[in-house]
């Protein structure tokens, strides 16, 4: 264990933290999932660039008339701030996986800057969640990448936030940082399956749809 | 922790991951059985005996809008009367209609989207009327009044049943054609054409066959006037 001194920013974590919250681990973590939600946010990228230069483009994940890229690009909802939505994904998954290099690499990082990317990835979770409720009560149409996007930044938000519980960068009481801690993995399951669960009712039809 | 806090936490966190696990599975047997049990049904009523395979643009059963006397060209869209698209394009399509009332014929199939809890009522209830020749004033019904209905999770049969009432239909063969598995398989037969036409969303429009992407009313009439010219 480092000495007390060492440590000022951070409260050293217990013996009984969880794994994925230490530096190596943790740092594994916002490598994959920043990773998986680049790449995804990249492929939008392309698909978009694409359409825009031959709007009769059919996108790789253009699959049936209820898992379309292409008719998701053609929402308002798919450039909100006036640009495509996934050049902000381009963006700040590589600060994800620039942060994961520097963990990586020795680097101790302050409060603040943890504090800064709780923000952020916060941020991030609330758009997605407006863009999930889009899809499935707006416009009635799955996006592929957009559920990678999805898939990535579930576990990114919620261990991220359990991740600074644990090193006492958001306050909370004991009680609480120990159940989200011995729980993380169980919450991120149960997330993806009810995440899972809306799209499953909301497009059951699709799915056992034969044609 | 202590080891009985622990073996309490082990056996609490197993059983939920058992129950996840439990709600994946049957999620996954409910679709298989859906699954096995559609073909019945649906193989018959995508193709009834006597049609040709899916993919006809225009079949004789395909309720024609308008018939121009002079015809053209012939415009097809395929529509859910519970989508925004669909009821944007409306008041633009019926001033075409007006427009090129002597040269374009214009058609329409049903395209229900399984999202819109209430596309296949609704095109059930528009078939129901057009049984009874009233298939313009029930879908231009639909329209006018899709804000209020649009988008709700209720069955709203109800509503539709009442337009048919408003519009003085014989309430007996509406309510018998409704509920005749013939009247789905009509419109299903619409849905399983256009799926394999491509036709991934509404309103999609083909013009003497050619799938058109209008991004505008002009762009729209530019192509009818291009369609009557030649």
């Amino acid at each position: 264990m480092p000495d007390a001194t060492a440590t000022l920013d951070h409260r050293p974590a217990e013996a009984s933290s969880p794994r994925f919250a230490r530096p190596r681990p943790f740092a594994v973590l916002l490598l994959v999932t920043g990773i998986i939600g680049w790449v995804a946010s990249a492929v939008l990228v392309a698909e978009r660039l694409a359409l825009f230069r031959d709007p009769e483009h059919v996108t790789s994940c253009d699959i049936n008339p209820w898992v379309s890229c292409g008719k998701v690009m053609g929402s308002w909802q798919s450039e909100l701030f006036g640009f495509p939505n996934p050049l902000i994904g381009i963006v700040a998954f590589a600060v994800i996986i620039t942060t994961a290099m520097a963990v990586l690499a020795g680097a101790q990082l302050g409060r603040w800057y943890w504090i800064g990317l709780q923000v952020a990835v916060s941020l991030g979770t609330v758009f997605v969640i407006w863009l999930w409720s889009q899809a499935l009560f707006s416009l009635y149409l799955l996006c592929l990448y957009c559920m990678v996007v999805w898939a990535a930044m579930i576990p990114l938000f919620l261990l991220l936030t359990i991740r600074n519980l644990v090193h006492g960068i958001i306050p909370a009481p004991a009680g609480l940082v120990r159940f989200t801690a011995d729980w993380a993995w169980t919450l991120v399951a149960l997330i993806y399956i009810a995440v899972a669960a809306s799209v499953y009712l909301r497009f059951f039809p699709a799915f056992t749809s034969p044609l | 922790m202590n080891p009985a806090d622990r073996s309490v936490l082990v056996k609490s966190k197993s059983l939920v991951w058992i129950l996840m696990a439990a709600a994946v599975i049957a999620a996954i047997v409910v679709v298989v059985i859906v699954r096995g049990n559609a073909p019945d049904t649906t193989t018959e009523s995508a193709t009834p005996a006597g049609t040709a395979e899916t993919g006809q643009l225009v079949r004789e059963n395909s309720r024609v809008l308008s018939q121009a006397p002079n015809e053209k060209a012939v415009l097809v869209e395929f529509l859910d009367f519970e989508c925004e698209g669909c009821r944007a394009a409306y008041p633009l399509v019926e001033e075409l209609r007006v427009e090129y009332a002597d040269s374009v014929t214009f058609v329409h199939r049903y395209f229900p989207l399984p999202g819109h809890r209430n596309a296949m009522n609704a095109a059930l209830a528009v078939e129901a009327a057009a049984q009874q020749g009233a298939y313009e004033p029930m879908y231009q019904q639909m329209f006018e009044t899709q804000p209020e209905w649009g988008e709700s999770a209720d069955d709203k049969s109800a509503v539709f049943r009442s337009f048919a009432e408003d519009l003085g239909l014989d309430m007996e063969a509406y309510d018998a054609a409704v509920k005749d598995p013939a009247t789905q398989d009509r419109v299903e037969l619409d849905l399983a054409d256009g799926i394999a036409l491509n036709v991934s969303g509404t309103p999609t429009f083909f013009l003497d066959g050619q799938l058109l992407a209008p991004s505008s009313l002009d762009e729209l009439r530019a192509a009818l006037d291009a369609a009557v010219a030649e």
